[in-house]
This record gives structure tokens, sequence and C-alpha cells, in this order.
């Protein structure tokens, strides 16, 4: 199947073999073939990981830690269709079902007790539960989500983790950032989980690849710029913006990061993840990148047998913002 | 959202409810007061952790199309009081008193969603409408309310079935 709308999709198959080579391409394509590992994040909020994973050991599970990321377990024995999603430990929020790579942005956020967090894109809430839990339920976050039925989903993902810290908006997040700039609300951290055309999830959504088209990535890495923008003027002086996307495109990536550090008194900064990433690309179609765009990261999905990912922490150092 | 912030009068009675019904520990009880409470409608009151005064809150809050804040604390409903599915699943283990531990075989009667029969042993340490259900796992059910020997199931439906 897959294959079949790949022969229909050949400028996506040539960007990624000029990303990747011939030969790393060749492991992307064969990957893209299979589902991603089954993964869950422990809510901290309600279990502590010891507990989980006892518990889980004494379902059978056969599951799989990972190393300097205690949250997170990969599940390694075959289950029955949804039943992840049916246990009682799911059921009472114990644990979250999430893509390993999607843990990640929050992971980089690093959100501490009494910061004040912005997520833009919130919906279905896995950043923002995890975001809470690192958080212990202290300070304060706005999650928003501009469609109201996706804000329904995120509120009930947030009762259910127990997340107590949270104004759940449902608004355009241009407009959002629009309003707390004009009452200079500013934030610690801000996280713009942008819409993107979504190539690091194909494996697990076909649809993704079905409606690729290059026109529609330019037009996203558009609105993504304007996100990014509009985010980062509601940051306080030293805060931080975690961008990122689930595609691989670097009209969406490399160049979005690349359009801040011409546009804001800003630096990108290194996160050290816990799972395996290669660096971004230093140049696109005759566009050359700057060096500190090597201190983001992408997430390839063969890389770590979960959906792609690109993450840029982008610090604010100066009042104005603008350049 | 309307939001009605519960003066501290308010809120010490609530908490004096809590803490009287359930016998929660004086650390629970300092952790909620730090809290803010308020009412969404007449029986819902819903609780917020966030360090940011809600009353305050109220003209940025005018411009923005707010669908929640916190989270679901209890409902007083005819004259008794039930702490949320919700809060009971953070803090419900922290009760030392008015709380039913299932038998086996209740605990899937009460998983399918069914109104369950409690014994004499069960019901003699219960001196409230709404005590809080229990697994002899130590997980938290929700509550129920006990009529005659019947406790009505408050499961909510997304947790039934479970396996």
């Amino acid at each position: 199947m897959i294959e079949d709308i790949l022969k229909t999709k050949i400028l996506f198959v040539e960007r990624i073999k000029k990303q990747l080579g011939e030969e790393e391409a060749e492991k992307f394509f064969e990957f893209i073939k299979k589902k991603t590992r089954k993964s869950i994040r422990i809510n901290t909020i309600k279990i502590s990981p010891e507990e989980l994973k006892s518990r889980l050991r004494k379902k059978e599970w056969k599951i799989r830690e990972i190393k300097d990321f205690p949250l997170a377990i990969i599940i390694e024995s075959k289950l029955n269709p949804g039943e992840l999603g049916k246990t009682l430990e799911h059921n009472l929020g114990y644990y979250y079902v999430q893509e390993l790579t999607s843990m990640l942005p929050a992971f980089a956020l690093d959100a501490k007790e009494g910061e004040s967090v912005l997520d833009i894109c919130a919906a279905p809430g896995s950043k923002t539960t995890q975001i809470a839990a690192m958080m212990k339920n202290k300070g304060i976050i706005f999650a928003n989500d501009i469609r109201s039925d996706r804000a329904r989903v995120l509120n009930f993902n947030l009762n259910k983790c127990g997340v107590s810290n949270t104004i759940i908006t449902s608004m355009d997040g241009f407009q959002l950032c629009k309003i707390f700039e004009e009452n200079n609300f500013l934030f610690d951290k801000i996280t713009l989980d942008a819409p993107c055309s979504g190539e690091g999830t194909i494996m697990n959504d076909l649809d993704s690849l079905k409606m690729w088209n290059i026109r529609n990535i330019e037009k996203l890495s558009k609105i993504q710029k304007q996100m990014a923008s509009r985010a980062f003027k509601s940051l306080k002086i030293g805060g931080i913006l975690i961008y990122s996307t689930c595609t691989l495109s670097p009209e969406e990536d490399e160049e979005v990061i690349q359009y801040m550090l011409d546009n804001f008194h800003c630096k990108i900064e290194k996160t050290d993840f816990p799972l395996k990433s290669r660096k971004p690309l230093k140049e696109w179609n005759g566009k050359k990148f700057s060096k500190e765009i090597q201190n983001c990261a992408k997430f390839w999905p063969q890389d770590n047998e979960s959906e792609g990912f690109f993450i840029a922490k982008i610090r604010k150092i100066e009042k104005t913002g603008e350049k | 959202m309307h939001i009605d912030v519960l003066n501290r009068k308010k809120k010490k009675e609530i908490l004096g409810k809590v803490r009287s019904i359930y016998e929660f520990s004086e650390e629970i009880i300092k952790e909620l007061e730090n809290f803010q409470f308020f009412f969404t409608g007449k029986e819902k009151i819903r609780m917020f952790s966030g360090n940011l005064d809600l009353k305050n809150f109220v003209n940025i809050n005018r411009q923005m199309n707010v669908q929640n804040t916190g989270i679901y604390f209890a409902t007083i409903e005819r004259g008794f009081f039930r702490l949320s599915f919700e809060i009971l699943t953070i803090y419900g283990k922290y009760a030392t008193k008015n709380f039913i531990v299932l038998t086996e075989e209740q605990k899937k009667q009460w998983l399918q969603g069914e109104d369950i029969r409690i014994n004499e042993e069960q019901i003699k340490k219960i001196s409230c409408e709404c005590p809080i259900i229990k697994t002899l796992k130590g997980d938290i059910l929700s509550s129920g309310l006990i009529k005659n020997n019947i406790v009505l199931n408050y499961l909510p439906k997304e947790a039934r079935n479970s396996i």
C-alpha cells in the first residue's frame, strides 16, 4: 500500500534521498512500511515509575526502559488491538499512550515548579500532561487549541491525568499570543508544536503521505514562521520557546529557525536528548543555514522506531526581541 | 467561562467537610488550602492549583475563549457532598475513613458499571452518603452513593470495562 503511494510521490522520495543519501534513505523507506513501537509515558501526578513498572510486569507485559528517560516505557509484548488503552492503569490515568519522540518537546522544555508555560497547539494533551507532571501541578499552564472539539479532548485528557494547574483556551494561536502580549502577560516557557505536513508520521498515518505536496509545505512554512514569531513575542527575556514539528521537511524545520535567527534577538540552545537524533541540514536548495541551527535536533523514524520529529530550543536574549 | 471563586470562609467550610468525612491528614488539607476553589454552576466545584489569582485574571479572561480551568473537585448535590473521580484518583488514597474495600467479585461488578450490594461488615464502617471505593490493590474507583445496603455506581463510563 505505502509502496503504491510512494510511486506517485516522486518529489517526496527525491527530497528524502537528498537529505539522507541513498543508503540511509533506503533504511527510512524500509522502516516506514512498519508501524512504530508501542510506548507509554508514566504519569507521575498519580503513580511512581517503580510502582507502574511493577504493575505492568505483574501483567506479564514485556517492557523496556530507556536510559536517562525514566518516564518512558517501550511495550515489547504483543498486545491485543486496543489493549493498551483499555487497562485499569490507563483508565485511572497512571500512564499516557504516547510516541517516544513526541515526549521530547516537553523534555526539552524542562518546565519547573512555579514557572509560567504556554502550550499553543495543545490538543490532545500529551505535552500539557507531561509538562504539568514536571511542574508537579504548580506554576501555571495555558493550554490552547484552535478547534473547540480538540479542546474538549484536551480537557478530557487533562482531567484524566489529574492536571489542576491549567487553563484551557480555544482560540487562534496568533490572537491568543497577542492578548497576552498586550496585557504584558509574558511566559517563562512556550511550546509550539506547529501544524505541519506530518512527514514523520506517515507509517502510522497514511493520509499525511497521500496528501503530501510541495505547495502545502511552502504554505505551512509561512504559517509556522508567523506562529513562531508571534509566540516568541509572548516570552519573557531569557524565556524559552520550544519549536517542534512531526515533519522532516527543511522548509518547516531548519528554515523556520533560520527565519527566527534572522528576525529576532535569540539564540538556539542544544539539548541532550535520551533518544538518537541527527544534526539538521547545513543547507537546503542553495540556502545556507547558520551554524547555530546545528543545535537543533532531528529525529528520523528509523533511528528510534518512533515517529520523526524536529525540535529547536530558542532563547529570547533581549527585551525587544525583534531585530 | 463563569468563575465564582470561593472566599476564605466558604473554602474552609468545603475543606472542613473533606477533613471530617474522609479524615485526610493535616498535610493533605494544608496542601489543598493553598489552592483556589470556585463554582462553575450551582453544584459543581472546581479546584485550581496554578499560581495565578483567578479574581485578578478576570480582565484577560474576558478576552479569551476559556474552556476550562483547573480540575473538577466535588459536587454538592441535594445536600450530600461527593468528591469527583478525578480528584479521588489523586487524593483518595489518603482517606483514612469512609472508604469501602471491594472484594474481587464486587470489583468486577463495579467495573462493569453495576451498583453493588455491600455486607454488614463493610457498611458498619461507613458514616457518610458517598464513601470512597477502593480495590484490594489500593486503586481508587471513584465513590458511590449508599442507599440501604446498595452502593450506586459513580464510576465514569470511560473507566468502566477496564481490563
